[in-house]
Order: structure tokens, then sequence, then C-alpha cells
């Protein structure tokens, strides 16, 4: 900080007074307009509805131990598979992500704050009743929506109540990913200090530009797609009501081209926190810059035009299997890019794997498997046999779990001595690694055998034949929920002051502008911009 | 107090900020709106033709503004 220009900071006091005695206590946190306030809510958010969403793939995991129906009735599973999704993909991920570039993205660029510091409040807030109506509407009269995360109708113009209140959180929690999008894309458009041109910037902000881009050209048709299946359920309208004239499979369509874009909206800012953490523990700098931002763009756009590759089994012409499953191939590309510069920046530097660096390179192999098995599912006649079995539950969890959670995780830790001025604890968090890397896997890798054999997904009882790696499978689950205690418990013995004091710059390699403001970074950052050369 | 400059600076990133807001709002309802008005006119034509009219008068817009003020 000491090299950064103080001159305005005496002229500026007079129009700051305000932020000198804010609330303190609830009324804080309720009210509080600071990116890096907001950034910890988003982020405790996040873990919290991971936990939730973690119970309940739990008790999916138990009733699957074992083939024959013990714990739930299917009724209660189908709703667990469904809540477990939406409740993942809207309230786990992408606030964990969202959380991270609140957080971040202002000091990334040296900036004071986003540009609209009271919406940004208000996209946060948005949330809890989301959740609220998601995780209560299993209370309501014939339970939660039940008909997978994907909503497809006809099931969801039959199903009771609960799907209104799935509907009308998806509605709550579209407006707020899109008022978080255009918060992030004006600040970093409009916000960034003196020098930081956009080709300079770190590679978190540009993934989250473009994450951002995403996010508002497809929240909204989201948003359309479950406005139809409302009026549908309720208004008489006939979009997808075949009974009416409707077409159930245009559904599909829409919810895909939401839907496709939506793993990249996942994937990219976890992309990100990658592209950050491997220079510095490389101690080099990023391989490839511009190819990194242009493989990223090149990912966002191609994501447009292979969402009918979710399809194949629906049925469509010859021309239009061919040119999905060829779009879809071409994506691995620039993805194929993005791995070999991360590679290619961690060759001949001088690394040390503490646990940011574990995860980012545990992310490297997990996520690339996950790519290879997307890949396997792109051949469109490989995609008949594995459509809807657990070869694709396996394949997506490599790329959401070992690919964007692993990263988030390496994340927390590269950041947490910023964020609470203390150093983890390098102990329990590379047990933290280990456990969920092995547990992990032992998990998922077995349900590519019984995807392969034939296991359907969503199904609460299964043959006697795929009951062995049922069993390891459930087994790893249930230790990779246990292990994530520790993230937690290292977490809050980090803002308890339980460690080593954190220095300004904790990591020798870091080069990026929030290793010069101290640790813990104080409340206000940045209000005379720093000077980029 | 601020200086004046320090201000007006303040107040052009404001006005910045919520123009770039609009725009990209307006992208999104564009897109809300579009899918289903495709739907309950029927066709993907109609679909294309919002995006393409959307498109048309946000052009004619940033075009007609710095007609009127030249930099
Ligand atoms: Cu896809």
């Amino acid at each position: 900080m000491s090299s950064i220009p103080h001159d305005r900071a005496a002229a500026g006091h007079g129009t700051h007074d305000d932020h000198a005695h804010h609330p303190t206590g609830l009324m804080r946190w309720v009210t509080t307009t600071n990116h890096k306030d907001i950034g910890t809510m988003y982020l405790w958010f996040s873990f919290t509805m991971f936990m939730v969403g973690g119970v309940m793939a739990l008790t999916i995991r138990a009733e699957l131990f074992q083939p024959g129906l013990q714990v739930v009735h299917p009724e209660f599973f189908n709703q667990m598979t469904t809540l477990h999704g939406l409740i993942m993909v809207f309230g786990a991920i992408m606030p964990a992500a969202v959380g991270f570039a609140n957080w971040m993205i202002p000091l990334l660029i040296g900036a004071p704050d986003m540009a609209f510091a009271r919406m940004n409040n208000w996209s946060f807030w948005l949330l809890p009743p989301a959740a609220i109506l998601l995780v209560t509407s299993l209370f309501v009269p014939g339970g939660a929506a039940s008909a997978g995360w994907t909503l497809y109708p006809p099931l969801t113009i039959q199903q009771g109540m609960g799907m209104d209140l799935a509907i009308f959180a998806v509605h709550i929690m579209g407006a707020s990913s899109i008022m978080g999008s255009i918060n992030i894309i004006t600040t970093i458009l409009n916000m960034r200090a003196p020098g930081m041109t956009l080709m300079k910037m770190p590679l978190f902000c540009w993934t989250w530009l473009i994450t951002a881009y995403l996010l508002i050209a497809v929240m909204p048709v989201l948003a359309g797609a479950v406005t139809m299946l409302l009026t549908d359920r309720h208004f008489g309208t006939s979009f997808f009501n075949a009974a009416g004239g409707g077409d159930p499979v245009l559904f599909q369509h829409i919810f895909w081209f939401f839907g496709h874009p939506e793993v990249y909206i996942i994937i990219l800012p976890a992309f990100g926190i990658v592209s950050q953490i491997i220079p510095t523990f490389a101690r080099k700098p990023l391989f490839g810059y511009a190819s990194m931002v242009y493989a990223t763009a090149g990912i966002a756009i191609l994501s447009f035009i292979v969402w009918a590759h979710h399809m194949f089994t629906v049925g469509m012409p010859v021309a239009g299997v061919l040119f999905f499953m060829y779009a879809t191939m071409l994506i691995a590309v620039p993805t194929g890019v993005k791995i070999f510069n991360w590679l290619a920046t961690m060759w001949r530097g001088a690394m040390t794997f503490e646990a940011p660096m574990m995860f980012a390179v545990g992310f490297l192999f997990l996520f690339t498997m996950g790519g290879f098995t997307g890949l396997v599912l792109a051949i469109a006649p490989i995609d008949m046999q594995l459509h809807d079995t657990y070869y694709v539950v396996a394949h997506f969890h490599y790329v959401m779990v070992a690919g964007s959670l692993f990263a988030f995780f390496g994340g927390v830790y590269y950041w947490l001595p910023k964020w609470t001025g203390t150093m983890y604890d390098e102990r329990i968090a590379q047990i933290h690694f280990w456990t969920s890397l092995v547990f992990f896997n032992v998990a998922f890798f077995p349900q590519h055998f019984l995807g392969l054999a034939g296991m359907p997904r969503r199904i609460p009882d299964y043959a006697q034949q795929f009951a062995d790696w049922n069993m390891v499978s459930s087994i790893g689950a249930f230790g990779f929920g246990l292990s994530q205690l520790l993230v937690l418990y290292a977490v809050v013995k980090c803002i308890r002051g339980d460690g080593a004091k954190a220095p300004a710059k904790p990591w020798e390699g870091g080069d990026t502008l929030e290793w010069t403001v101290p640790s813990p970074a104080p409340y206000h950052t940045f209000e005379t911009p720093p000077v980029v050369r | 107090m601020q200086p004046q400059h320090a201000r007006n600076d303040a107040a052009r990133l404001r006005a910045t900020n919520v123009r770039t807001a609009l725009v990209l709002l307006t992208i999104a309802l564009v897109f809300f709106g579009g899918v289903i008005a495709a739907r309950f006119m029927g066709g993907w034509t109609t679909g294309i033709s919002v995006v393409g009219f959307a498109v048309f008068v946000f052009l004619a817009f940033a075009i007609g503004r710095n007609l009127r003020s030249p930099k």
C-alpha cells in the first residue's frame, strides 16, 4: 500500500463520513453496501446451501446404498434429486462465484467498490428468500418439485404447489444473477484503475466478465421458460401443454439454450481462480495470457450452439445431430488451449504445493477427466446408449465438483489470509484436500461403470448387478461430505484469528493488486486509485 | 469538501455506469420478452425478428447519440 499515493485521501474525507459510523451487529449485514461484506455474505450463503444440498445428496446415496427401498419413499427420493440439483447449481455454486467476484474484482482492478453498491446489497438479499422457498416447498401438500432440476413438462405442468414455489425461486434467483452480472460488467468496464487496460486485467476478471455476459443472455431465457410453465399451469395457456396443442419438446430446447451456457457460467469463474493460483505458486507469469482470454471467449460463444446435445434421444434430423455433435466436440479446442497454458505455466516453474496449488492441480486432473467424458457423451451414437444413465451423473459431477468446487476451495485458501488477516492451518487444508480428492473419486468414479452397465439415473431402486459399486459410491459420498467439515473448521479458525498473522503478501509469487493492501484487507480500499504501470 | 473536479468525475462515472447498466438490462429484457413472444406468436421467425429489431433500435440509438454530440 505504501507505493500508492495518498494525495487525494484528505480531500476525500468529507464525503466519506457516512462510512465512518456504519451500523454494527446484524444491521451491518442487512444494510451493508460494502463489496467485501457482501462477498462474505455470498460465500457464507453458498456454504450453507452446500451443506443443505449435501444432506440431500447423502439422502440419495443412503437410499442407493443397497438395492430395494430402505430409507425414503420414491416420491421423496425424486424431490431430493430435484432440489439437490437446483440448490447446488443456483444456491451453492453460482453464489460462491459471485462471492469471489464481489470480494476480489474491485481489489484486482483497483476499484473502491462495485459500481452499484446498493443494488449489490439487493441482489444478495434476494437469495435467502429464494432458498427458503425451495426448502419449505418440501412441506407443502404434494411435497417439493420432483421432476428433476431441468423442470421438463409435462410432469412440471401436472405437479402440485411445490412446483410453483420452485418456479418462483428460479425467478428470484435469476433476477439476482442478472443484477449481479450487470454490476460486475459495469464495474469491470468503467471502474478499472488508471493504467489497468483490459488486456492487463487478472484473468479472474476476464473470466467473470465473460460469465456475466453469458448470464445476461441466458438467465432471461430460463426465466421466460419457467414463466411459460407457470402460465400453462395456472392461466390456461398451452405453450408446452400437448393437450392444448403445445410442444413439450420445445421446453427442452429453451431450457438447454440456457442450460449449456450455464455449465460455462459455473466453470469459467473457476478457470479464472485457477489462472490466479497456478502462476502464483509456479512463480511464473501465466503462459499465453491473450490466448487464455480468446479461449474463454471462444468457449462462451460456442456454448450457444451446442444445446441439443442434451436431446439426442428426443429425436431430430440427422443433420441436426451431426451439427450439435461436431459443435460440441469443437469446445475441446479452446478448453485444450487452457489446459495446455496451465501446464506450460507450471513447466520449469519454481513450484510449491500449498493447499491452493493442490486444489488447482487436483482441478486440472479431475476437470480434464470430466471434460473427456463430456467428449465421449458428445458422440451421438454413444450418447444414445448412455443418456440418462449414471455415466452422465459421473461426468457432470467431475465437472461441477472436482472442477468448480475444487477451484473454489483453492480460491478460499488462496485468499483467506487476505480476507481474515490470519494464515489458514496448512495441515488441515492438506488433509481436506486429500480426503476430498480420495472420497470424491471413490464416490463418482464407480458411477462411470454403473452408467456403462446401464444403471438409470433418478431411480431409487436398481437391479442386483449394480449393488457393489453403488455401495462403494455411497461410502465415498459420505466420506466426501464429512471431509467438508474440515474447510469449515479451517475458515472458522482463521476468522477467530487462531493462526499465524498474515502479511500483506503471504504468497511469494503473488503479483496482483490485492497483495498491495494490508491483510486483512481494510474495509475501504483503493479510494485513491492505484496507478498500474 | 471535495474539489469540484473530483465531484464532476464522480458524477460522470455515475452517469456512465447507469448507461452501461441500462444497455445490459435492455438485453436481458429483450431475451426474456423475445423467448415468450416467439412462442406466443409461434415460430422461431418471431424470436429472430424480436432480437433483430432490438439490435436495430440499439444501433439507431447508439449512432443517433453520437450524431447529436460529436466528440
Ligand atoms: Cu451441454
